[in-house]
């Protein structure tokens, strides 16, 4: 799994009364509906999932104040590249983007 | 086979070996492996492979020169296959083991196949029937629907980026293009399985130089060259329909 995702599901599991399957699936549905997998998001793209797809998953679970601990989380994640894949293994859109030329 | 006929086929070809040619150059520069076979792939199986084949049904008299082009362009279309098989598994699938047996079984379908008919015809005349000949046909035509579903899966993910910012339009567009040249390369694939399938067995004009399929094969081309074209060679115009103001614009233009 992605460094950034391990981060967040271990903060949520500390953060909140989710246990850690929950934690972790939670993060998981929130990748999903962003495109986005566990094995491969960076942090610039879990810091978006954060702000704009987790706290609604979140309140859905009743997790209070969802907004402010996703806002927190996001601004303590390791910060990440916009387009730091050069790191990263490649992936389909990182070699679709060199065949573009 | 008339001028109508032919545009699809000749297109496809051409755009193949372009697009080709052009990914190579890329592969030589960076010395990454899916350039180099998804470069190959085109160059071989829809450039060569195909006019090597189409040189054989039309200019082959000598039964040796037929064969020998015969020969050689199936060996181009089967390492092309082989070679698309390879950069789906590489790009989509590099984790999984089941797609890099799926490969596997895939190449040695598509080097069996030819093997078998180098020794026992030839290639000295073609026979569209029997085990060999089906399970090379299969490799050959089922890399592209594997590449079109992978690709469109992809794109139906970058669809959902998009939508929080975190994809670049254009390439999402690439992964719908490359989905749908692939995807009209393997319904001609599937319109050649057809038609053979109705041909009478010693028919040797059976497939993709059947009247009857060649101008439904030829509008598929067309549309496979074009997909391909833009996703590889995307001219300004294009590129600018992506523009985050292109994309603002349009989507206040649905909604006014």
């Amino acid at each position: 799994m992605a460094e950034a995702f391990e981060w967040v599901a271990a903060r949520l599991e500390r953060e909140t009364e989710l246990g850690r399957l929950e934690a972790r699936g939670t993060v998981r549905l929130a990748l999903k509906q962003a495109g986005l997998e566990a094995r491969s998001v960076s942090a610039w793209q879990m810091q978006v999932v954060l702000r704009r797809v987790l706290p609604e998953e979140l309140r859905r679970r009743g997790v209070a104040d969802a907004g402010r601990l996703c806002e927190q989380l996001a601004a303590g994640l390791p910060a990440g590249e916009p387009d730091g894949e050069e790191e990263r293994p490649a992936t389909p859109e990182s070699i679709f983007r060199r065949l573009g030329g | 086979m008339d001028p109508i006929r032919a545009a699809g086929v000749v297109s496809f070809v051409a755009v193949s070996f372009l697009v080709g040619l052009r990914l190579l150059g890329l592969a030589r520069r960076r010395g990454e492996m899916p350039e180099l076979a998804v470069g190959l792939a085109l160059l071989l199986g829809g450039g060569l492979g195909y006019l090597l084949m189409f040189a054989s049904a039309r200019l082959g008299e000598d039964p040796g020169v037929r064969g020998a082009l015969t020969s050689l362009g199936a060996l181009c279309l089967n390492l092309g296959a082989i070679c698309l098989w390879y950069f789906t598994w590489r790009v989509f699938r590099p984790d999984r083991a089941w797609a890099g047996i799926l490969v596997a079984v895939a190449a040695a379908a598509a080097m069996s196949s030819y093997l078998h008919e180098a020794l026992t015809t030839g290639f000295a005349f073609r026979q569209f029937r029997g085990f060999w000949y089906w399970s090379g046909f299969g490799a050959r035509s089922l890399c592209y629907g594997w590449a079109a579903f992978e690709s469109l899966n992809y794109y139906v993910l970058m669809r959902r980026r998009m939508r929080h910012g975190l994809a670049d339009p254009l390439l999402a567009n690439r992964f719908l293009l490359w989905a749908l040249a692939a995807a009209g390369a393997f319904l001609i694939f599937l319109v050649i399985f057809v038609n053979l399938l109705g041909a009478s067995g010693g028919n040797p004009t059976a497939g993709v130089f059947d009247n009857d399929a060649a101008l439904l094969i030829s509008a598929l081309g067309l549309v496979a060259s074009l997909a391909l074209w833009l996703a590889f060679f995307p001219p300004p115009a294009w590129r600018r329909r992506f523009r985050p103001g292109a994309l603002a614009s349009a989507g206040r233009g649905a909604r006014g």
